[in-house]
């Protein structure tokens, strides 16, 4: 089953403290409409709070039950990262970080991602290039929407696991 | 300037251990065409890591300008405070149930904790959640995150959460 798509509104209170709260929407309407529907509901949702609405995101949730190679395997460790950064057109910088990256893709004797590699190669030209979609393509860019051009540097890094040992 | 879509991938390992990373692209696109995209980059992905994808979401900054929301927060609002909101979907035993925080305490029935549902303000949310709210083209009728469309209002009641 699909799931609903949702609009979050974030609220603060006088003493700054933030929440927020989810209104699920169906699943069949365009971009333009749950917009419309949102700025709506935010009207309505002023009239009866004391506090303000900071902001305004819809979530939508993507189908991935037709993901190939999409498992667990045991050598997987989300703090081991693949610590990909990007240039944009403007000259800023953007990190993507792949956590359970495989050790298979890391050049020996360095922290190196193998950036030729079969499965890596193709990542980075989708980040740098786009992938084409029904009716366009579709380029990875930073917050301002600044296109990435290209790859800076592909390495290993580790994340702390968060649990004390 | 509206800030780029943002897509995300959560991912677990095999000790259960979760993370997330995200990709930005820019507006201008339909909602399938970013689903295509985001679910190609999963598998480009997935064929490198050694975790499993669990979700795949795709998160849209919508403005709030132009609207003529409050723009100076009330010396009473706390988001501590909430009006608690149940109502019953078109399935039966499937109900949705949200708060909003920062409820206005104008809107309490005096003596008790009841939302008063008579309060125009409240009234036309309630509508709004059951009715659904026109837009461009068709009507956008909330729901709960298996597509139950809502029905009928349930409770409506005043509720204090800790702060965290």
């Amino acid at each position: 089953m699909a799931h609903a798509f949702a609009l979050t509104y974030t609220y603060q209170d006088d003493s700054g403290d933030t929440a927020t709260n989810a209104i699920h929407v169906p699943n069949n309407f365009s971009l333009a409409q749950l917009t419309e529907f949102g700025r709506s509901m935010a009207d309505l949702i002023d009239n009866i709070v004391e506090g303000l609405i900071m902001s305004l995101d819809l979530t939508i949730t993507a189908d991935i039950s037709g993901l190939t190679g999409n498992s667990a395997q045991p050598l997987g460790d989300v703090q081991e990262c693949g610590t990909f950064q990007f240039v944009t057109v403007d000259n800023r910088n953007v990190e993507v970080n792949l956590p359970g990256i495989s050790e298979g893709l890391v050049l020996a004797g360095s922290d190196d991602i193998f950036q030729a590699a079969g499965a890596v190669a193709p990542f980075i030209a989708a980040m740098e290039n786009g992938i084409v979609v029904t009716g366009g393509t579709i380029a990875p860019c930073d917050v301002n929407e600044d296109d990435i051009t290209d790859v800076v540097l592909a390495r290993e890094t580790f994340r702390s696991s968060g649990k004390r040992r | 300037m509206p800030l780029a879509v943002t897509t995300r991938y959560d991912y677990i390992d095999e000790k259960g251990d979760t993370s997330f990373s995200k990709i930005r692209v820019p507006n201008g696109f339909s909602i399938a065409q970013y689903l295509e995209f985001a679910v190609a980059m999963a598998q480009l992905i997935a064929t490198m890591v050694l975790t499993r994808i669990t979700s795949v979401s795709i998160t849209f900054s919508i403005s709030l300008s132009g609207l003529t929301l409050k723009t100076v927060v009330g010396a009473v609002a706390d988001i501590a405070q909430k009006g608690y909101f149940s109502f019953q979907t078109t399935t039966n035993g499937f109900f949705k149930r949200f708060r909003i925080p920062t409820f206005d305490e104008d809107k309490i029935n005096a003596g008790t904790d009841d939302v008063n549902t008579l309060d125009a303000d409240v009234a036309a949310f309630v509508t709004a959640m059951e009715s659904g709210i026109a837009v461009t083209g068709g009507t956008v009728q909330p729901c709960d995150e298996r597509q139950h469309n809502i029905q009928s209002l349930t409770d409506a009641r005043e509720v204090f959460r800790r702060h965290r």
